[in-house]
């Protein structure tokens, strides 16, 4: 079959001040009609660069340098503006990542549909109305003539996501470029608009470029995938031979970076390939150490007793209680963790699993119920000397790292804070030994100590919020997905931290996640929520192979089976 | 080509932007005239070729004498004298730095006050942040001319006075600007691992909260104090602000005022230019700043 697309030695610089930075280098790809090809890598690998080069929507100071991208036998480098507007709009088409910034707010789904088919079609009026339910209906939205009267925020995201799409097929064209489609998305989400796609693609014989990070994502929709590194495609091929027997030693770590469902594994292993993973893990003599000296001795077998855990918010005030609409977001939740536990707490967004760790950590005040950490009830005692003491021994990590570190404090003055505020240290020495023990333990060089957070990629971010967190000497350790902002790879060493970190300083941990391999591999119980309580709980090996709940099933039916398709070896 | 390491990049990409945005011609004519002003207003005892209140040199015989003129004492008058024999070059030294200490001092100590109303509102929240956010609405609802006015009948004439009026006037503009950045910083992450640390609340506001909001603040007072240079001219012009033994540029216009029908404008014109490039100056450095702080608005 004829190529659909084919770029070749396509090279891409921006240009700064201080010389070029060679965003792809030499990047070879083709896609036939029917046929989804997936460019994996992590971010900065280069591969949204591609895609944008293939519409010709590089901002500047970005080039195209070199190379060719030929579309249907036509070389796109040498259309001028007006012909690749055509291009653009009726011959490819773009779905981008979040669907919440890609409609326009304040127009409805209709006018905006209508708006695109006028263009690129030309059909006006009856017609072009047609058209648009059609295209609706096409991407399976129920009751289209109703929908075209809405605006996009009566939508939810799925929704959304799928009336991007009906507005990327608008003008029929021969190639859909979908950049992170469903990284915005639910579990359950994710896989109905993957399955949509595909659909669309057998059905009208398009060529599908998806660009992800997700290897998940790859293995359920691709046929073919190139893996990108550094800007360079470093392997391209059929998608199980790929995920089976890679060739190329970066695509063997990434795979081994990424979190099994079927099976709990010690460590992450073989994942040296990326850079600045070169640091090692010290292992610490929690005899001798600092961090081995405690505030308090009391020993416990439980760590936190929850019972009937209740929170609301209020979502529409009034003056009178009869008029408050409420938003239920724990629901009589109880369990326990034990002592040196992990315990995860598995559930898509807005499930409250977010919401108990607050309410856990005392951040947010409860409603109703309790919570006991170490035999204390802390429940509403803000006040309570004792309790704060308990609180002290239980620390958080967040999911953000961009937004859990105060941008205008460098990282000593981060990670020494609770050190000198409660005065743990003797002396100012002790206090730098400190800091620099820190350091260490979570991978991070001695330099780090005089800069600031803007200085660090997320996953070292991720590393300052531990030793910030561990500086406070807990006990407990809640961690609210704290890996879902990272990049494969640098998850599979953050959570290889925390599995060490966990180990010698025997750490009870509260693990939230919407993703269920990290849970798997982190985890000794789990708890699956829904709706604000909780569907099941049960040992991690017996929720993943035998789950009672209908929609603990239901979950893990969803999860991406990538590893059934691996061989043994890795 | 080679890939060059972000961290370093970015660094000095940030240094260079900064001097292409500083070397913009509107921030270097308005700093520059600040610069000036600020330097007359401070020196302005040393600088002025007369002392315009030391009633031994002042002669009403000097009276409305034209700019360029020579005083009865051989100065030249470069900019002419009042109806009572000042020069006016001196007396707009003198005013300016009247006007000066007035708008300075008043922005600053509103400036305190509405961070320490704002943040406290944004980071408590809940009941405390509604009362204090209805007495910043209070205060908002009246023209800021007209408080001051009533103000300043109730409490009579003099710096300190003026200075009172315009803290009351300027406070609730402060609060409600802190309020709003400091509530988006609140809601960050870095706040809750702080309140997991069990730190004080006056700890977090202080070395968490206020770090981080105080930004738009800056630019904001910037500009308050050339609002603030206007309102005192206004007052003073209305005759209930400064006393007439320590005139600002307000009065100085108003001193004037009696005089332009018979010709001699420049006992109001000179003033009243000062007035307008200071304000000017000031509130186009402001902006700048704004945009410099701003990494949104920069391209």
């Amino acid at each position: 079959m004829a190529e659909l697309l084919e770029i070749k030695g396509l090279d891409v610089s921006f240009f700064t001040r201080l010389g070029s930075i060679c965003a792809v280098r030499n990047a070879s790809i083709t896609v036939k009609p029917g046929e989804v090809l997936g460019i994996v890598g992590e971010s900065g690998a280069g591969k949204s660069t591609i895609g944008n080069a293939i519409i010709n929507l590089i901002e500047p100071p970005g080039k195209i340098t070199n190379g060719e991208i030929l579309f249907q036998d036509k070389n796109l480098r040498t259309l001028n503006e007006n012909e690749m507007l055509n291009i653009r709009g009726q011959k490819i088409g773009m779905i981008f990542q979040d669907p919440q910034t890609s409609l326009n707010p304040v127009r409805t789904i209709g006018a905006q549909l209508l708006e695109t088919i006028n263009s690129t079609k030309e059909l006006f009026g009856k017609l072009a109305y047609q058209n648009a339910i059609d295209l609706l209906k096409s991407v399976g939205i129920e009751q289209p003539e109703a929908r075209m009267k809405a605006y996009p925020h009566q939508f939810s995201g799925g929704m959304r996501q799928r009336v991007v799409i009906a507005l990327a097929l608008a003008g029929d064209p021969d190639l859909i470029i979908a950049d992170e489609p469903t990284t915005a998305l639910d579990v359950s989400t994710q896989a109905q608009i993957l399955d949509l796609i595909k659909a669309l693609c057998v059905e009208r014989q398009l060529g599908v470029i998806i660009v992800t990070h997700d290897i998940g994502v790859v293995s359920n929709i691709a046929d073919r995938v190139a893996v990108m590194y550094g800007g360079s495609i470093v392997e391209t091929g059929g998608v199980k031979k790929i995920l089976s027997s890679p060739d190329h030693h970066y695509t063997k770590s990434l795979l081994a970076a990424v979190p099994r469902g079927d099976v709990k594994i010690k460590r992450f292993a073989a994942i040296d390939y990326i850079e600045g993973a070169a640091q090692f893990h010290k292992r610490i003599a929690v005899a001798e150490h600092w961090l081995g000296e405690r505030l308090t001795d009391k020993k416990s077998e439980i760590a936190i007793v929850i019972t009937d855990l209740n929170k609301r918010f209020v979502l529409k005030k009034a003056l009178f209680k009869q008029n408050r609409i409420y938003n239920q977001a724990v629901k009589d939740v109880s369990f326990s963790i034990k002592t040196g536990e992990t315990f995860g707490l598995v559930g898509e967004s807005g499930s409250g699993k977010s919401t108990v760790a607050r309410l856990v950590a005392g951040l947010l005040s409860i409603d109703r119920g309790s919570v006991k950490i170490f035999d204390k009830e802390i429940a509403n005692k803000p006040q309570d000397k004792q309790v704060l003491a308990v609180q002290r021994e239980l620390q958080m990590i967040f999911q953000d790292p961009f937004s859990s570190l105060n941008a205008k404090m460098s990282v000593e003055d981060i990670i020494t804070e609770p050190i000198r505020y409660y005065k743990t240290a003797k002396s100012k020495d002790e206090l730098n030994q400190i800091a620099n023990d820190l350091l260490d333990h979570v991978g991070l060089g001695k330099k780090a100590l005089y800069k600031y957070p803007h200085e660090f990629s997320g996953g070292q971010r991720q590393r300052i919020s531990i030793a910030r967190a561990l500086a406070a000497r807990p006990k407990i350790l809640i961690c609210d997905e704290p890996t879902s902002s990272l990049d494969v790879s640098v998850q599979a060493h953050i959570l290889n931290l925390l599995k060490d970190l966990q180990e010698e300083l025997k750490l009870t941990m509260l693990f939230i996640s919407h993703d269920l391999p990290v849970i798997r591999q982190m985890c000794d119980r789990v708890a699956v929520m829904r709706y604000g309580s909780i569907c099941e709980i049960a040992e991690t090996n017996d929720l993943f192979n035998t789950p009672k709940n209908a929609y603990s099933k239901h979950l893990l039916g969803l999860m991406p089976k990538i590893h059934t398709l691996l061989s043994k070896t890795i | 080509m080679q890939t060059i390491p972000i961290r370093m990049r970015t660094n000095r990409k940030t240094r260079s932007a900064m001097r292409e945005k500083f070397s913009q011609p509107s921030t270097v004519v308005s700093g520059v005239l600040l610069f000036l002003v600020t330097i007359c207003a401070t020196f302005a005892p040393l600088i002025a070729p007369t002392n315009p209140y030391d009633l031994s040199v002042v002669s009403i015989m000097d009276g409305r004498l034209a700019p360029g003129e020579k005083m009865f004492d051989g100065t030249v008058a470069w900019l002419g004298t009042d109806g009572a024999g000042r020069d006016v070059l001196s007396a707009i030294l003198f005013g300016l730095r009247t006007s000066l200490i007035v708008a300075v001092c008043s922005a600053v100590i509103a400036l305190f006050i509405g961070l320490l109303v704002g943040l406290t509102a944004a980071f408590f929240g809940g009941r405390i942040d509604s009362f204090l956010m209805r007495i910043v609405d209070i205060q908002l609802s009246f023209p800021a001319i007209l408080v001051a006015l009533v103000l300043l009948a109730l409490l009579g004439k003099g710096i300190d006075k003026v200075i009172i009026a315009l803290i009351i006037v300027q406070w609730a503009i402060y609060a409600r600007t802190v309020r709003a950045t400091a509530i988006v910083e609140r809601r960050k992450e870095y706040i809750e691992a702080a309140t997991c640390l069990r730190l004080s609340s006056f700890r977090i506001i202080w070395k968490h909260l206020l770090p981080n909001s105080i930004s738009p603040l800056i630019v904001l007072a910037t500009l308050q104090t050339a609002h603030s240079i206007s309102i005192e001219a206004t007052l003073s012009f209305l005759g209930v602000g400064v006393p007439i033994t320590e005139p600002s540029l307000g009065s100085l216009i108003s001193n004037g005022f009696d005089y332009i029908l018979s010709g001699a404008y420049w006992i109001t014109l000179f003033p009243g230019i000062m007035l307008f490039a200071t304000v000017a100056a000031i509130n186009i450095f402001g902006d700048r700043l704004r945009v410099l702080l701003n990494p949104r608005l920069s391209k």
